[in-house]
């Protein structure tokens, strides 16, 4: 139905507007914007692929992997919203955040590549938004955000102008669009050198800031690429596309490894282990392959959980230890248990050890990555060894005696939460194939879906 | 004839090389003015120019939106503007976020990189933009205004990478958005478009705002 396609967009609005008008009630901003986030993934995936709207001339609908994508990314930011939080996060932080989901969801619905972008890039700002809401210390990191957010902009116009016409925008052709288009995924995935406004964002920011502007924002912007690749970008293209990803995946996987290795404070193994697997990820996807691809989409997904249940912990830990650091956590396992072992559970997953969800999607990749070129393989493995042995050094910490009488300090619900995100990642390890998803035309041509996308 | 009818007439008389001339005039003014608050009438002056390029192809009335625009954001930015420079003029203060809480020193203060710099990154950001556009013309795009839109984006680029502050940084943001819209919307002429990027425009300048008042929060001063 009309009314149901729209209200995937429109319910986060209204339930901002309501947020405000209720702001002074205790409990009720919180449990209000969870319950719209978990209205519009179960709508998204109510409406995955039911005939497209026509809105202003444009089509407007959800595919099922935009609307698992969706979704997704709704789970998540009810999860944290529901984390208890420091009382900084008001409702008005949570009312921009559910701005930048409806931004978001219009984003993935509208069908007009261009108009699509711009509402990706809107969503983006109001995210941005959120990195300095109740934290004045991090201005300037908001201020950075701003900046490579609002580049983007520019590089995706051009970029689908430049793909739209035959022979390009410019001199440059149809491969100048594909890099600008390159360009501004790697800006809002925050990749390698593109990074540098995160990782004070992870040490310090709100959850709801990392999980929207660290997950949220890099599945809308591969998702937006996957219409955009299947609508404009000719086989050559998709290549030259692939090439560029992979690249970038390589150095951020690397760079993120080496990293990572040198951090003592769980905010730093998270934000450097979380831009290595992101890498592993955009390799996946550089590859070009069905399973490649499929691969790469699972562990984009799985990457999400794990930074989320991280970022959950670090707020506990932050808010009830007085810090994240490796003299801060230390014997953190008796006043925090529910959040230690969630977290562990999640960074090990992070760093792709077996048994893990991390580890099955890896087991795909790596072998990709050899097969592409053996040095890539070789330097994967040895840029992995790091958030490891971060981990290892982090958790031997976490998890030792202590003389001080233990006294439980962490708030239940979040403890649960983060211990329900790690375990979900254990599952999903063991059991790999409890999520299937179609890689297919990620990065490949379909003419058949081509009109369907540029809504025209 | 009234003044107001002569001067708009004037203004419609411009040719693209003058306009070009005069969005390049105002994005200097804008990098090397210090007072926030007179930096943004040059921000102001370039949605003027960059509305007679946009409404004397597309639409004359554009050039209000435009100038309507322009209002906006500096409106949204005046107060914020007022506060930082108070902020600035009051005392030293902390490098950066990681200074924060430690007690101001005399080497601590805001680095003010100096004319000489700023006028370095001029230049670097002027050749910059020409060199891309050399490489890289746009198919549709009077080639002079092609040219001051990637130095508008060039000179935003550079200001928002050397601006120590949220509100400068902002400028620069906005500049950049400036110098692709100008040339982007000789283009794509949807209303629709035209209306998304007018509610980014808005985005941008709320963000710029909510960032510096934290910054100046940060910074001891009334936010």
């Amino acid at each position: 139905m009309t009314w149901t396609l729209l209200a995937v967009a429109g319910l986060p609005v209204v339930a901002a507007l309501l947020l405000l008008a209720l702001r002074r009630v205790p409990v009720v901003p919180a449990a209000l914007a969870s319950l719209a986030l978990a209205a519009v993934a179960a709508l998204a995936v109510h409406q995955a692929d039911a005939a497209p709207l026509m809105i202003l001339g444009r089509s407007v609908g959800l595919s099922p992997l935009s609307a698992a994508g969706l979704s997704y990314c709704a789970l998540l930011m009810a999860a944290a919203t529901l984390h208890a939080e420091s009382p900084a996060v008001g409702a008005a932080s949570r009312a921009t955040m559910l701005a930048a989901m409806a931004s978001f969801a219009a984003a993935v619905m509208v069908r007009n590549l261009t108009i699509s972008g711009l509402l990706l890039a809107i969503g983006a700002v109001f995210a941005v938004i959120l990195v300095p809401s109740g934290r004045a210390d991090l201005s300037l990191v908001g201020s950075r955000a701003l900046s490579v957010v609002t580049l983007a902009v520019p590089l995706l116009l051009f970029a689908v102008r430049s793909l739209e016409m035959p022979g390009g925008l410019s001199r440059g052709g149809v491969q100048g669009g594909v890099v600008a288009v390159a360009a501004a995924v790697c800006l809002a995935l925050a990749v390698f050198p593109f990074h540098v406004w995160v990782t004070p964002l992870y040490r310090r920011g709100s959850v709801q800031a990392v999980v929207m502007l660290g997950v949220v924002l890099g599945v809308v912007a591969l998702t937006y690429l996957r219409n955009l690749t299947q609508a404009l970008a000719g086989e050559q293209m998709q290549q030259h596309l692939a090439a560029l990803l992979g690249y970038a995946g390589l150095a951020s996987a690397i760079y993120g490894g080496l990293a990572a290795s040198a951090q003592r404070s769980l905010g730093g193994l998270l934000a450097y282990a979380a831009l290595a697997d992101l890498g592993v990820a955009l390799l996946g996807l550089g590859s070009a392959t069905d399973a490649g691809t499929a691969a790469a989409a699972l562990h984009v997904a799985y990457r999400g959980v794990a930074v989320a249940a991280g970022a959950m912990a670090l707020g506990v830990f932050r808010q009830h230890l007085g810090g994240d650091d490796d003299h801060h956590l230390r014997g953190a396992v008796h006043r925090a248990p529910l959040a230690v072992l969630g977290s562990t559970l999640a960074i090990l997953s992070l760093v792709g050890l077996p048994l893990t969800a991390g580890f099955s999607t890896r087991a795909v990749l790596y072998p990709l990555a050899v097969a592409t070129h053996r040095g890539w393989g070789v330097a994967l493995l040895l840029a992995g060894a790091g958030p490891l042995w971060a981990a290892a050094r982090l958790l031997r910490v976490a998890y030792a005696p202590t003389t001080v009488p233990p006294a439980r300090v962490e708030p239940l619900v979040s403890g649960l939460l983060i211990l329900g995100l790690g375990a979900l990642l254990v599952v999903l390890g063991l059991l790999p194939g409890l999520l299937p998803l179609e890689g297919a035309g990620w990065l490949l041509p379909q003419p058949a879906a081509a009109a369907l996308l540029t809504g025209r | 004839m009234g003044v107001a009818a002569r001067f708009w007439e004037l203004l419609g008389a411009l040719t693209p090389a003058q306009l070009a001339v005069g969005l390049s005039v105002t994005s200097v003014v804008l990098f090397l003015v210090e007072d926030r608050r007179v930096a943004l009438l040059p921000l102001l002056a370039q949605y003027l120019v960059i509305g007679l390029i946009i409404g004397g192809r597309i639409f004359r009335p554009v050039l209000w939106l435009f100038v309507g625009f322009g209002v906006a954001v500096s409106l949204v930015l005046v107060l914020s503007a007022g506060r930082v420079q108070r902020v600035i003029s009051a005392s030293a203060l902390p490098l950066d976020d990681d200074a924060e809480g430690e007690a101001a020193s005399p080497d601590a203060t805001l680095p003010t990189s100096g004319p000489v710099f700023n006028a370095m990154a001029l230049i670097l950001a002027g050749i910059g933009a020409y060199g891309v556009w050399r490489l890289y013309p746009m198919e549709g795009v009077p080639p002079e205004l092609n040219l001051a839109s990637y130095w508008l984006v060039a000179n935003g680029l550079v200001l928002a990478l050397v601006a120590q502050e949220p509100l400068r940084i902002g400028f620069g943001i906005i500049t950049l958005l400036n110098g692709a819209i100008s040339a982007y919307l000789l283009l794509e002429r949807s209303l629709l478009v035209f209306a998304l990027l007018g509610v980014m425009y808005g985005m941008v300048a709320l963000a710029t705002v909510v960032c510096t008042e934290g910054w100046v929060e940060a910074h001891g001063g009334s936010a």
